[in-house]
């Protein structure tokens, strides 16, 4: 169960790729999940780099990557790189002691802006 | 400027139209509904964490390409009233049904939507394909009402009116007849339920619910699909393979499983279609993830009290059995679209036994579902190949938009080569080379061995295509240095080096099967199947053979093509020699037209189908050679002794020529064959600009799909090459000199090859036109040495 005023609302910031997630976003825009939600596009997954994360996450803020599903990379494996970069983070994460799960990384199409809703809203949840 | 009528916007539509729009045609797009886009609307992504290659997203950027292209009018709402032929081609009628939005004309602002009364406009937004449309069933106009409300809205004057005052002439050079499909209505078959048993769906309205939901009803359902309805069915008439069914339901049978693994999922089914390019891992995957197939067919699906479905079937040797499940989705095959009847007879189209389009009638086309029942990424290929043909028809190749870059200091302009490199001389490489040919090009052809002709055989056909092109036999390509527009490839012909520039290369080499079964074939009694009836033939008379077997799917999972040659060497051998054949399979491969037909007709000729599981094993004794496996229908071992075997080489290796592939720098795929598993690559498009792929070489054997395969490729490459110049932006990857250390990091992660060493500097570079600025090497480069000017994220 949620406490109430326990823990202060992290921000989250959501890494789009333009191919995917970017336009499932503008197909859910106006969902008030996707209120305070800060997206930052992507020409592909695999542009979003190590230290584009760590800075987030030391500004305070969540991080949600989110690549086109696997085999589905406009450019063939740039989302297989990502899913190792974010792997390489939670490593760091947990050395440096602090909750891996600042960090996750989700895969969906263009075409699944239900999922995008959705995969935020898990990742609202503390 | 030519004109090109296509009657459909569905995703083969708007494949072939964004293909000849790019080439500077104008192309009229009809629609009878009110928008574009067609079936794909409907339909959901299957991914779980990884692609399932439906192509949905695919066809969303497509569709949404060709509704932003300048070439390509829309005409939605419209029917075709009438059309004549005359001097210059096709005079043609097109008539507004109901009031329609122009989606050349709309901004997407959205103000008719808040301005109508009844609600009738709504906005379709997904996979970035935006459009509003007039949902004439709610329409106060309908009822006779007058309101205009939409059109003093609209700042646009994008929303036509209806009637004849909507009348629109319209003049083409050809017709491309693209009007897709309609699904089985299930209720043809009363025993399933639909329509009368609560939670008893079709296919489409599962993609639909899933298009917009995480589950068909709830997470804990108990789904199951069946098969087959409406397909594979002489009984009513349809005894044709619908091709997609097998692929919808497994992939949403894969997205229920992965959102709650808890839940069950059953797939009842006949045969299971091999419809991905990595296949043999899919099935593994299947079970791996427990999606459970049960092969049979229900009989009957009856509510039961508490809300629950149970399911009657008929099992293996007449034992029945119930099950039940919460949902059962039907999984409906696809038929002629209404009103194909008439349009038909409007064009002077035949159309085959089952009512699909046949192509023939001169200046008039087809493509897509309206000629045989195919998924969305094989209908963007026969989109893609009937565009090439229609340029090859009308003899006029195109000329697209030039492009200036007088002032843009980014912009630089590289000129193309207009030399082809086809390597192979198979079935593939003639028609990419004799189609090449026919756009205007003179491609040169490589093919390793003595001589043309691949696996295929037609010899006439191969020289009608080859004519006038330049074969080199016994050549292999020894380096290839360049890229996209300028490729410079060493080659050894016989003896002899040659140099050759060219601008695209096609890569139609076909599967390295010369290695494969060696440790099989004795070449006496086991041969490839393709030899088979030749064999046999060869033979005297009193050594004939009385029993024939042939094995399919041995090691990889086999596709069309090795039924196709199955069952007429079966019936090749029956007919001439009256042996008896036995075909092994595990799993009959009819995706395709007229496969279907050919399996009952070797069936009716008294070929006996043994459809295996397990592993098969073959023994040579003094008499022949003895097929020892496990029966699946009768559940039995079976051991048959035949004289002869012909096991289909298809079903033995699936992998490409592993050293060119790393000389081309094309990827392959986890079974070995060339071209990444990604439907955006499909279907011509390797991770090298500029390298195309057709054929074998990409998992394509069944001659049809090469043959489309073919003409796509061909397709691509003209639309590369006819622009005569590439013009790149200069926003490319960079590199700063102190920095990198050339460890090559980028190199080895660039998916396209971009990345070459400056010698001089010492550090690497990207090739701008090259380059698809996704930002991989920037993240990936461990010295931080690469930026991309094309994004900068803080």
């Amino acid at each position: 169960m949620k406490k109430p005023g326990k823990r202060p609302k992290q921000r989250l910031v959501v890494f789009c790729c333009e191919n995917s997630a970017a336009k499932a976003a503008e197909s859910a825009a106006g969902d008030p999940m996707l209120k305070g939600v800060e997206f930052v596009r992507v020409p592909c997954a695999g542009r979003v780099e190590i230290r584009h994360i760590l800075k987030r996450i030391e500004a305070g803020a969540a991080v949600l990557a989110l690549a086109c599903p696997l085999d589905n990379c406009k450019y063939i494996h740039g989302n297989r790189r990502t899913l190792k970069r974010v792997d390489r983070v939670k490593q760091v994460l947990k050395d440096a002691g602090i909750e891996e799960g600042r960090v996750r990384m989700e895969f969906l199409s263009s075409v699944d802006p239900h999922k995008l809703v959705n995969v935020i809203k898990e990742a609202k949840r503390p | 400027m030519r004109r090109v009528l296509v009657i459909g916007s569905g995703i083969t539509g708007c494949a072939a139209a964004l293909e000849l729009a790019h080439q500077g045609y104008s192309v009229d797009v009809l629609e009878s509904a009110a928008g574009v886009g067609g079936k794909i609307l409907g339909y959901c992504c299957k991914a779980t964490i990884e692609c399932a290659r439906c192509g949905v997203c695919v066809a969303h950027t497509r569709v949404a390409q060709a509704v932003k292209h300048p070439n390509i009018r829309f005409l939605a709402a419209m029917s075709l009233q009438s059309v004549r032929r005359d001097a210059k081609g096709f005079a043609a009628r097109a008539v507004q049904q109901h009031p329609a939005i122009r989606l050349s004309a709309c901004t997407a602002c959205g103000a008719c939507a808040k301005a109508c009364p009844a609600r009738c406009i709504t906005r379709y937004n997904r996979g970035g394909l935006v459009q509003y449309s007039i949902n004439h069933a709610k329409c106060l106009r309908r009822r006779r009402r007058a309101c205009a409300k939409c059109v003093a809205a609209c700042p646009a004057a994008a929303i036509a009116g209806d009637g004849l005052s909507g009348a629109a002439d319209l003049s083409a050079d050809a017709v491309l007849v693209a009007t897709g499909h309609q699904a089985f209505d299930a209720r043809g078959k009363p025993w399933l339920g639909y329509s009368q048993v609560p939670n008893v769906l079709n296919g489409e309205e599962a993609e639909a619910i899933l298009a917009n939901r995480m589950f068909l009803r709830g997470p804990n359902d108990d789904v199951a699909f069946v098969q087959c309805v409406g397909s594979r069915d002489p009984e009513l008439g349809r005894n044709y393979c619908s091709a997609v069914c097998c692929a919808y339901a497994t992939r949403m049978a894969r997205v229920i499983r992965h959102r709650n693994p808890a839940s069950n999922v059953t797939v009842y089914l006949i045969d299971l279609q091999n419809f991905d390019k990595t296949f043999s891992r899919l099935r593994a995957q299947l079970a791996a993830e427990g999606v459970r197939l049960v092969r049979s067919a229900p009989s009957s699906i009856d509510p039961l009290p508490g809300g629950r479905l149970s399911v009657k079937r008929e099992g293996v040797a007449g034992a029945a059995a119930v099950a039940e499940h919460d949902v059962v989705v039907l999984s409906v095959g696809m038929g002629p679209a209404a009103g194909a009847a008439e349009l038909a007879d409007q064009l002077g189209l035949r159309r085959d036994e089952f009512g699909f389009f046949e192509p023939g009638t001169p200046g008039v086309f087809v493509a897509g579902t309206c000629a045989e029942p195919r998924s969305i990424l094989d209908s963007i290929a026969s989109g893609e190949a009937v565009a090439a043909q229609i340029l090859e028809a009308l003899a006029d190749p195109g000329r697209p938009a030039r492009e200036s870059t007088a002032d843009n200091p980014n912009l630089r302009k590289i000129k193309l080569s207009p030399g082809v490199l086809v390597l192979g001389g198979g079935l593939a490489g003639a028609r990419v080379a004799g189609e090449l040919k026919a756009l205007g090009y003179r491609p040169v052809v490589l093919e390793q061995a003595a001589r043309t002709g691949g696996g295929a055989s037609s010899a006439a056909e191969f020289e009608r295509l080859l004519a006038d092109v330049d074969v080199l036999t016994d050549a292999t390509l020894s380096r290839l240095t360049g890229c996209i527009g300028s490729f410079h490839a060493s080659v050894r012909a016989g003896k002899t080096a040659r140099d050759i520039d060219c601008g695209a290369i096609v890569v139609c080499t076909g599967n390295a099967r010369q290695d494969a079964g060696r440790d099989l074939f004795d070449f006496d009694r086991i041969l490839p199947a393709g030899d088979l009836a030749a064999a046999v033939a060869r033979l005297p008379r009193k050594d004939r053979p009385r029993a024939v077997g042939i094995i399919l799917d041995l090691k990889v999972e086999e596709t069309n093509a090795g039924t196709a040659q199955a069952f007429q060497t079966a019936l090749r051998v029956i007919e001439q020699h009256h042996a008896e054949v036995y075909v092994f399979l595990r799993e009959v491969r009819v995706a395709a037209k007229g496969l279907e037909t050919l399996y009952d007709d070797a069936r009716n000729a008294g070929v006996n189908v043994v459809k295996y599981e397990g592993p098969l094993r073959l023994k040579t004794i003094e008499d022949g050679v003895e097929i020892s496996a496990r029966d699946a229908l009768l559940g039995r071992d079976a051991i048959i002794l035949c004289q002869m075997v012909g096991v289909s080489p298809c079903g033995l290796s699936a992998a490409a020529d592993a050293g060119l592939a790393a000389l081309l720098g094309v990827h392959t795929d986890c079974l070995g064959q060339m071209q990444d598993n990604n439907a955006h690559l499909f279907p011509a498009l390797s991770n090298r600009p500029g390298i195309f792929l057709a054929g074998a070489c990409r998992s394509r054997y069944h001659p049809p799909e090469v043959i489309a395969d073919a003409k796509a490729a061909a397709m691509r490459v003209h639309s590369l090459l006819s622009r005569k110049h590439l013009i790149v932006e200069l926003s490319n990857a960079t590199v700063e000199t102190t920095k990198c250390a050339l460890c090559l990091t980028c190199a080895r992660t660039c998916p396209h090859g971009a990345m070459t060493v400056d010698d001089e500097k010492r550090k690497a570079v990207s090739r701008p036109e090259t380059c698809q600025r996704c930002g991989i090497c920037v993240g990936e480069c461990p010295a931080r040495a690469i930026e991309l000017p094309a994004s900068v994220i803080e």
